[in-house]
């Protein structure tokens, strides 16, 4: 008798801790190592090829093109160009950015055309894909628009024998989770520019914190995507106001810029000091149309230091275990690869 | 007293000629120069469109046009009103249609757009297959008229159909044999890119060099520009064409970012940047060090670029010693004529700053150097490409040599007179440069310069061009001057000066000399015309109806006295008056209604100025601030003034409508935006204005309405 309600009680204690454990299950199709390839043209220069091989990356998401808004119409905007390259041996995940204002407009029609796109290219190149992915810096207020779209995207790439993904924001956890098989949450652009207090604003593991408590319970299955790029952070002389994110300018430039060894309010060395006036083709953060580049601003390089890296791997893994079964880097470059160790990707693909 | 409340802020500008505010802005131009700026451009595009102007004439075919091509389906040739087009058709030139057919289908066939139907791989593979058949066609064309232009077409269907060996097979084995043409240069440009493609990175850059293509260089280069790169590019080819843009590149920009961070100092204590502007100065030691290296070492094919680039590095980091010996070799080194030039124009640069002896050897040699430059000027192809003007390298060198180098540097030495000259001869030239072709330079430094000379400096300047200069550099300039050269312009500027310095009696000998036919041609006539200084300002505000026309162009008024005249004569009795009866005080408040109105804040401004304007007086050298004067004047009045009654108040008035530097009242907000009034009570301002408030209270119901009605007196008290 005892014996039997000893192995009733553990039977019963078995269901409930697994019910507790039950989370919304795996990523489908999870490799342990995958990138994102952001570029406008497929071209991989050796040292991309040999970092795909030498880490076993199985699964590359490809920005196939934008969904912006011109003339009220949502349209495609900088398809990629190249396809034809794309290594053999790696599954390709055809990504679609979308403005969120784009959601507005067309927004009965953008699933229909979006899916038949992406199948075309896929076809056209010879690209055997299994889902599709969409970007979107979804608000709550245009949640439902989206959502919408998502739906219809669904039965649409389900219909193909398709999965559907999202990228996930770490502001977004906080709202309901898009109908979608799977979602990759981005850690990174987790701080804000415009504030100079001595944070990464790609990556500091301090922005992540708070949001850590909303993993576990979050209803849809999750991998995570680390970042492994830089910012070239264009700061004004005396009040230090934001003024632009530098594209490819070569910081190399001594007609320009000098390198500078620390700066008092950054806890990076990368500083540089800009010695010459100039005019910049980047955006400002208004939006107006020019920047300009004056002789004592600032350019601050931010790079997530490894060690913010893999305390938020860890961190994560922690409050949802599981979430680096598949892990994601941000973004295949090997300009900008080339700064870290392969030992942290080794340690970010193999924890 | 509202009318002396409200300061006007609407500049009246009475001749516009002299608004010039000075000193000019002017860039401080590149000196150095070893391409033509041309070469940083879209130039290699403008001889297409001339062929197609050529061919549907000039008055019909527009670059719009050209580029309209692409718009034509081949299916519209015979239909389309695109005048190149329309010219094949109208004049049955089938050879030209079935060009015109082929370029219409190439163009028609661009990448896939962004558009939501994307190409199946069968649309890709018609693609595919009419650019093949283009390339077919296009080389099967077995004439000669047309040949150039077949082969540009082949290799463009090559490029777009990603063959770039096929393209650096065809050019070099086909095209590169024809003569050179605007055809083969963009055949080429494309060959380099097939190059880049297969790796062969150097010798697209060769290409690119011998083509003058400096913009696709300065691609190539985006992450050399710095001495590393430099050294790099030299190690991998001492010769390399790139070398010209990152070596001019280096001296014209790095140079000019140690300039930029020197000035940047001078405004801001910056440790940072201190570190900065050390780490720049290195850098350009070092440059300047493997410069001389590289001319000892003898491999380059243009040591005078190094030399030069050397020497003028030196210069502009202020190594006065090292700098000449470099300038004065790198002129008798071997490089392209342009490499010559530009050594030439850098030694007569930094000589100009640092040669200190006003000798007649330095006048003569530096008049041979700017007749030289003169001569570049003219040579310098200014309108050469398909879009617009760009500028002409030696003019703006040669703008920036007199007016920011050899004025100052001839003021500086006293040699005042020759500056001047040599201002003015410049301002002419650039003033018969100017024209749509060529570009317009800012002009106006000559005017400013006078209006900024005093009296004394005129008369020395006049006396020289009188007698026609002291030396061969002063002849030179003072032959070439412009500007009012009749004698009556320096007489009347003149007397004018003196009068603004309080010379009143020098001054009545100039201006009488003057008639009132000359200054009726001046912008001022129109207030001289209309205005009376013997009235007092205080009392009487002269307001002269004004077109706003008036700040475009002078509008002159006949007049029948020389204001200026009477005006001293009126000064000049007044003075005497007061000098015999010290203590008058009716005499000395009439010289001082007399000075304010002459001074900036009086109606009669045009007696001491050319121009009013609402952003002050213009602080002129040996000026008499006639207005304190009258302040002077005023205090004496008062305190003489005795038991008359009528004078005092008035005495009392004029002193508190007189605005003073520092202001009787301020205003501020506080944290809650309320105004709070602040007066400044030792002003002299509120001191003049609670004395009328004093006098006002002591006689009320007896004072003048001028008193009784003043808002100002009344928001006082």
């Amino acid at each position: 008798m005892g014996i039997r309600v000893f192995y009733i009680l553990a039977a019963a204690l078995t269901v409930a801790l697994a019910a507790c454990n039950r989370g919304p299950g795996d990523v489908p199709g999870a490799v342990p190592a995958a990138v994102y390839y952001w570029r406008t043209t497929m071209s991989l220069d050796s040292a991309e090829r040999a970092f795909l091989t030498r880490h076993h990356v199985e699964k590359m998401y490809v920005r196939f093109f934008d969904v912006v808004l011109r003339g009220g119409h949502a349209v495609p905007n900088a398809t990629i160009t190249g396809l034809d390259s794309v290594p053999p041996g790696v599954e390709v995940v055809p990504t679609v950015f979308i403005m969120e204002n784009s959601l507005r407009a067309d927004s009965a029609l953008l699933p229909g055309l979006l899916v038949k796109r992406v199948k075309q290219m896929c076809e056209t190149h010879g690209i055997a894909a299994r889902e599709l992915q969409v970007d979107c810096d979804w608000t709550l207020r245009s949640m439902p628009l989206y959502y919408k779209m998502l739906e219809a995207m669904r039965s649409q790439t389900g219909a193909l024998g398709w999965r559907l993904s999202a990228t996930v924001r770490l502001h977004q956890l906080s709202m309901p989770a898009p109908p979608v098989d799977y979602g990759v949450l981005m850690i990174y652009n987790t701080g804000d520019v415009r504030r100079r207090d001595g944070t990464d604003p790609i990556l500091d593991a301090r922005h992540v914190a708070p949001y850590l408590r909303r993993l576990a319970d979050y209803p849809l299955p999750l991998c995570a995507a680390y970042p492994c790029f830089t910012w070239q952070l264009l700061y004004a002389h005396g009040d230090g106001h934001f003024k632009a994110i530098l594209r490819d300018d070569d910081l190399g430039d001594t007609t320009r810029f000098r390198g500078i060894s620390t700066l008092n309010s950054q806890p990076l060395n990368l500083s540089y000091l800009v010695t010459r006036n100039s005019e910049l083709p980047e955006s400002n953060s208004d939006g107006s149309a020019s920047t300009r580049m004056m002789v004592g601003d600032t350019v601050v390089v931010a790079r997530p230091t490894e060690h913010d890296i893999l305390a938020t791997r860890d961190a994560l893994e922690a409050h949802r275990p599981g979430i680096n079964r598949q892990v994601v880097l941000y973004s295949m470059n090997s300009n900008q690869m080339k700064h870290y160790n392969d030992s942290l990707y080794e340690k970010i693909f193999n924890p | 007293m509202k009318r002396f409340s409200i300061l006007s802020i609407v500049a009246l500008a009475a001749w516009t000629a002299v608004m010039a505010c000075g000193p000019w802005a002017r860039p401080d131009y590149y000196v150095f120069s070893v391409y033509h700026r041309s070469q940083l451009s879209d130039a290699a595009l403008k001889p297409m469109y001339d062929f197609w102007q050529q061919y549907g004439g000039a008055d019909n075919v527009s670059t719009w046009d050209v580029d309209g091509l692409s718009r034509v389906s081949p299916d519209e040739l015979q239909t389309t009103d695109n005048p190149i087009v329309q010219a094949a058709r109208t004049r049955g030139d089938s050879e030209m249609m079935a060009y015109l057919r082929q370029l219409t289908s190439y163009l028609q066939l661009a990448e896939p757009a962004d558009t939501w139907d994307y190409p199946s791989r069968s649309q890709q593979a018609d693609r595919k297959a009419r650019l093949q058949a283009i390339e077919q066609a296009a080389c099967a064309y077995k004439g000669s008229r047309l040949r150039d232009q077949y082969a540009l077409l082949t290799v463009r269907a090559l490029t777009r159909l990603g063959d770039a060996p096929g393209v650096i097979d065809y050019w070099e084995k086909t095209f590169s044999r024809r003569p050179q043409s605007v055809y083969s240069d963009m055949a080429r440009g494309l060959y380099a890119w097939a190059l880049i493609s297969q790796g062969r990175q150097r010798d697209a850059i060769n290409v690119y060099g011998e083509m003058g293509d400096m913009t696709s260089i300065k691609w190539l280069m985006e992450k050399k520009r710095n001495l590393r790169g430099i050294r790099d590019e030299y190690a991998a080819d001492p010769n390399s064409p790139a070398l010209l843009f990152l070596v001019q590149d280096f001296v014209n920009n790095t140079v000019d970012s140690y300039t930029h961070q020197r000035a940047f100092l001078a405004h801001y204590d910056d440790e940072e940047m201190s570190a900065a502007t050390a780490q720049t100065q290195v850098e350009i030691t070092d440059f300047i060090k493997f410069c001389r290296q590289v001319v000892d070492q003898g491999k380059t094919r243009c040591p005078s670029m190094w030399m030069a680039a050397a020497g003028f590095a030196a210069y502009k980091v202020g190594d006065t010693a090292q700098c000449m010996p470099l300038l004065n070799r790198a002129v008798t080194l071997d490089g392209t004529p342009r490499m010559l030039d530009n050594a030439r124009v850098c030694r007569m640069v930094a000589s100009a700053a640092v040669e200190h002896d006003l000798t007649v050897g330095y006048d003569n040699r530096l008049l041979g150097e700017l007749k030289w430059l003169r001569s570049k000027v003219e040579s310098e192809p200014t309108l050469d490409n398909a879009y617009g003007f760009h500028g002409n390298h030696y003019m703006e060198v040669l703008s920036n040599l007199v007016y920011d180098r050899l004025v100052p540097f001839y003021q500086e030495h006293g040699g005042a007179s020759t500056a001047a000259a040599l201002c003015g001869a410049q301002q002419a030239y650039e003033r018969s440069y100017n024209s749509e072709d060529n570009g317009y330079y800012a002009n106006g430094d000559y005017d400013y310069l006078l209006d900024r000379m005093t009296s004394q400096e005129m008369i020395n300047y006049r006396a020289m061009i009188l007698r026609g200069g002291d030396g061969d550099l002063d002849r030179w300039a003072i032959a070439q001057l412009d500007t009012d050269n009749d004698p009556l312009y320096f007489i009347d500027r003149i007397g004018t000066k003196l009068m603004r310095e309080g010379e009143f009696r020098q001054a009545l000998e100039w201006v009488e000399q003057v008639p009132a036919s000359y200054v009726s041609q001046q912008g001022i006539s129109r207030y001289m015309a209309r205005r009376d200084y013997t009235l007092d300002r205080w009392f009487v505000r002269q307001v002269v109806d004004r077109d706003w026309n008036d700040i475009y162009e002078p509008t002159p008024t006949a007049l029948y006295s020389n204001q200026k005249v009477n005006y001293c004569r009126d000064v000049l009795a007044a003075q005497k008056t007061v000098n015999d009866n010290p203590n008058d005080a009716t005499a000395l408040y009439r010289l001082a209604s007399l000075y304010y109105q002459a001074s900036w804040w009086g109606d009669c401004w045009y007696l001491t100025n050319y121009s009013w304007s609402g952003a002050g007086p213009q602080d002129y050298p040996m000026q008499k601030d006639l207005r304190m004067e009258a302040v002077a004047l005023l205090l004496r009045a008062k305190a003489n003034v005795g038991k008359d009654r009528d004078l005092r108040q008035a005495i009392l008035y004029a002193l508190a409508f007189i605005p003073y530097d520092t202001p009787y009242v301020t205003y501020e907000y506080d944290a809650d935006y309320n105004l709070i009034t602040k007066y400044n009570y030792d002003s002299p301002g509120y001191k003049a204005l609670a004395e009328l408030a004093d006098f006002y209270a002591a006689n009320r119901g007896n004072v003048a309405p001028y008193i009784s009605r003043c808002d100002v007196l009344k928001n006082f008290m």
